[in-house]
């Protein structure tokens, strides 16, 4: 059980038997530098609230429910106003699935795998060698 | 210690600094028309499409203007442009998400399919390319 609670946020139960596109193959959590003008503070969001492409337009993200935002790629500088998957790396961030393994992927990284992975329940496929 | 600082500072005085992710890039900027109008506000994605490597880029539009310089730009090749252009309305509305918070309320200018993955909008991004590129929503 995935319980969210208010280090993330929003309030969520997801099972593991949600994870239905494979706990090795979602993400969980990633690191996000959001400049909010107010605080100026660096923030972590978690995803896995994406069901299918209908819920979540622009990509993969619940803005409001302050969800991880992978619409903007990696690094691309938008922390200004999106909570999105962003660091300080040059070129990477590290970013952690529901298997509990964490990776440290690239900018370079396809917009339609990192899409991908963002769902847990998207039932697409992604080779092993697509991140 | 000294090779290190070096390194650094070669890589801030580089314009090609920005392919330290991998791949060729461009800094793109330019103007965000509806039509003939500014665009007073919102973002603009651009997403990698037709074989393009890399994952997309937002960036904000501020005045009618838009700049994309993080990560050295936009990867070279053709990217769809997803535009969700705004004019301030002039009223305030509270911020859903933060209790307390009014924030300047907006519409979108032009056709909402411009705004999402449905946007016919495409770019190509060249080697030769001097970055500017205007992005227009026909009206």
């Amino acid at each position: 059980m995935i319980q969210v609670d208010s280090a993330i946020r929003e309030i969520a139960e997801i099972s593991i038997g949600d994870i239905i596109d494979g706990t090795s193959s979602t993400l969980m959590v990633a690191e996000t530098v959001r400049l909010d003008p107010d605080t100026v503070e660096d923030n972590l969001y978690a995803s896995s609230y994406c069901d299918d492409r209908i819920s979540c337009p622009w990509g993969k993200f619940w803005e409001d429910m302050n969800t991880i935002v992978t619409a903007h790629g990696i690094n691309s500088g938008s922390g200004e106003s999106n909570p999105g998957v962003e660091s300080k790396h040059p070129g990477r961030c590290n970013v952690l699935f529901a298997d509990g393994h964490i990776s440290f992927i690239g900018e370079t990284i396809n917009q339609a795998v990192l899409e991908t992975l963002t769902t847990r329940a998207g039932e697409e496929v992604i080779s092993d060698n697509g991140f | 210690m000294g090779y290190c600082l070096l390194a650094v500072s070669g890589c801030l005085l580089t314009a090609g600094c920005g392919d330290k992710g991998g791949l060729p890039s461009r800094v793109l900027h330019g103007s965000v028309l509806y039509g003939e109008e500014k665009a007073e506000m919102g973002r603009l994605r651009f997403v990698p499409i037709e074989g393009t490597p890399g994952s997309a880029s937002t960036v904000m539009i501020v005045d009618g203007q838009y700049r994309v310089e993080a990560r050295g730009g936009v990867p070279i090749g053709k990217h769809r442009v997803e535009v969700d252009a705004r004019r301030k309305t002039g009223r305030k509305v509270p911020l859903p998400a933060r209790e307390g918070t009014l924030i300047e309320e907006t519409v979108r200018m032009g056709p909402d399919r411009y705004a999402g993955t449905q946007s016919p909008l495409t770019i190509k991004v060249t080697e030769q390319s001097d970055g500017r590129i205007d992005i227009i929503i026909p009206r």
